[in-house]
């Protein structure tokens, strides 16, 4: 199965996008929850705060479907 | 460009908040939060950690008081307006033991979002338009990008659902 995963944040180098700037395809299990497919990619779970997929934002448990564009993003705490 | 000995020591000068303990400042923790919010008809939160919007965020469940979340890093801004029950809240989305690095932020991008703070604070004050509430602007600056992100209530929410500490 086939989804992207993209960030423009800090997770961005860490993603090493290869689809355009900020964009990683990503082949994995159908059934692979979030936190296996970041795992894979050796991204750090504690950098995570969250994902959205189409408009929508998503725990780390989200079980990803077929083409999915999946937004992850870094905690962010200034203010 | 390279700033001089005189203008970064003028520059910092400017910049650098005030020593703790002036007028009007206040540490906010488990026992302080509730009584700075009690009594206000809205929380606007310009924190720095994250803990310290946690602690903001489940004083304001208690007591039933709107907060407006809004947080930078970098060139990332996030916004929503909550108020459990009727809008998910802010642990509803952020795990709570997530670890934070101190922030580095961009003036501009602190600009940005604290302007759509004021405005939302503005909206819900008057009546008017339609807050975030319910949903959460992602603004990527770099991009540039700007989402804005249904977040759904989390029923084990630790903070305002049903097994709430």
């Amino acid at each position: 199965m086939i989804v992207y995963l993209r960030s423009g944040g800090k997770l961005h180098e860490l993603l090493k996008p290869d689809v355009d700037q900020y964009t990683r395809r990503v082949e994995t299990d159908e059934g692979a929850t979030l936190v296996e497919i970041l795992g894979e990619l050796g991204i750090p779970l504690a950098m995570v705060a969250f994902a959205f997929v189409a408009g929508k934002v998503q725990k780390l448990g989200y079980v990803p479907s077929e083409g999915d564009v999946i937004t992850i993003q870094s905690p962010v705490a200034g203010g | 460009m390279t700033l001089s000995a005189d203008e970064l020591e003028r520059y910092s000068r400017q910049m650098g908040l005030p020593d703790w303990g002036g007028d009007g400042q206040e540490r906010i923790d488990t026992r302080s939060a509730p009584a700075l919010i009690a009594g206000h008809d809205i929380a606007i939160d310009c924190l720095d950690t994250l803990e310290a919007r946690f602690v903001l965020n489940r004083a304001c469940v208690a007591l039933d008081i709107p907060m407006l979340y809004a947080a930078v890093g970098g060139f990332t801004g996030q916004l929503s307006f909550i108020h459990p029950p009727t809008t998910p809240c802010l642990e509803c989305f952020i795990p709570h033991k997530i670890p934070t690095e101190k922030p580095q932020v961009s003036g501009c991008t602190t600009g940005m979002i604290s302007s759509l703070e004021a405005l939302e604070a503005i909206k819900y004050l008057t009546g008017i338009g339609r807050t975030l509430a319910g949903r959460l602007l992602i603004v990527e600056g770099v991009e540039p990008r700007f989402d804005i992100l249904e977040i759904e209530k989390d029923p084990d929410c630790p903070a305002c659902g049903s097994q709430a500490e």
